[in-house]
């Protein structure tokens, strides 16, 4: 058995399940927002914003974000343990994706509840 | 002589003793005088008529040891049941890949045996010896078929990219496939222990379902069929 530090959860049975569960709500999500632009085409600025000023929109917002910094992070952690083989190099790399991911989430829950 | 039935060959030659770095040769091989229908018969008329210090491994000759496994046109399989008509006339022989040369198309397989190793590939049973032996019903055996058949020709495993980046902790299709031909097995007792082993990021879990091994594997087996069924066991388990 390999073990793994840097892994979102150290193992690989939870990982992969995270990862399909967390694309199902980002799929969900993107159908849903594409589905809304189609059935209000073309449109505006104030709709847009009515749509946002529901909580239920606004949580399903915040859970995607949660779901792309999930899902992300175990990709960009499968492709640096792929390819940076300097572990200080890889540990950085790795670092800054997870700050920037969570910078991504912070910054989208300041946008909902910002105005 | 026909001209159609000249083959181009180009091998690829590295001697540690000779060489500072690997090259590629070429033969022009007359197939009116090769004795067989097979790659491996070229080769085998290359190392006998032409060129001597030709090395590679061969064996039973016929799909069966899995000694010839060799990088035939930039896909892995075995020299000695490729046949002749279906390659074009100019054919390129690597090693397998990512595992290291010692000499022309001899790899050290040493990496390869090591994870085929990690996956205990031998019955492992606590309860009380029977006398005579241990029964299996014909549906239980029936789950080994697709899985018992590999002949380890690490042909499946040195073509996965998963297993080029990490060759140490990825077990690759290969141990993979056999991990699974114990863990379906109705006689073996250690289910649990083998899923349990195989659950950190690395060792199944880095299989990306790229399906190199199923498109070249010699014997027509699917590994990657084998990991998803060792996930579903997994699933079920923690479930």
């Amino acid at each position: 058995m390999v073990k793994s530090v840097t892994s979102l959860t150290g193992n690989g049975l939870r990982d992969w399940i995270i990862q399909r569960v967390t694309w199902v709500i980002i799929a969900v999500y993107i159908v849903f927002l594409v589905s809304f632009m189609a059935v209000h085409a073309p449109l505006t600025h104030d709709v847009w914003c009515q749509l946002f000023r529901n909580n239920f929109m606004r949580l399903g917002t915040v859970l995607t974000l949660l779901a792309i910094l999930l899902h992300m992070y175990i990709i960009m952690w499968t492709i640096f343990t792929d390819y940076l083989k300097n572990t200080l190099v890889r540990i950085t790399a790795e670092v800054i994706v997870f700050i920037s991911l969570l910078a991504f989430v912070i910054w989208g829950v300041m946008i909902l509840w910002g105005t | 002589m026909s001209e159609n039935n000249i083959m181009q060959v180009e091998i690829y030659r590295f001697d540690p003793e000779l060489d500072k770095k690997p090259r590629m040769q070429d033969y022009q091989v007359d197939l009116n005088k090769v004795p067989g229908k097979m790659l491996l018969d070229v080769m085998m008329y290359i190392k006998d008529h032409q060129d001597d210090t030709l090395t590679f491994r061969r064996s039973c000759r016929e799909g069966v040891c899995g000694s010839d496994g060799v990088n035939i046109n930039g896909k892995n399989g075995l020299a000695c049941i490729t046949q002749l008509v279906d390659l074009p006339k100019k054919v390129i022989l690597r090693p397998l890949p990512a595992l290291p040369v010692i000499r022309d198309l001899v790899v050290d397989m040493a990496q390869f045996y090591n994870q085929y190793e990690k996956t205990e590939p031998y019955l492992q049973n606590n309860e009380e010896l029977p006398t005579k032996e241990r029964l299996q019903s014909p549906e239980d055996r029936a789950k080994l078929d697709g899985l018992y058949e590999c002949i380890l020709c690490a042909c499946c495993t040195t073509a996965c990219p998963s297993f080029w980046w990490n060759p140490d902790k990825f077990l690759g299709p290969a141990a993979l496939l056999q991990a699974s031909r114990f863990i379906q097995d109705s006689r073996d007792t250690h289910t649990q222990e083998r899923l349990e082993k195989l659950s950190d990021p690395f060792s199944l879990f880095r299989c990306q379902g790229i399906m190199n091994c199923v498109s070249v594997c010699p014997k027509g087996l699917n590994p990657t069929k084998a990991i998803g069924a060792i996930r579903n066991m997994m699933i079920a388990l923690e479930a």
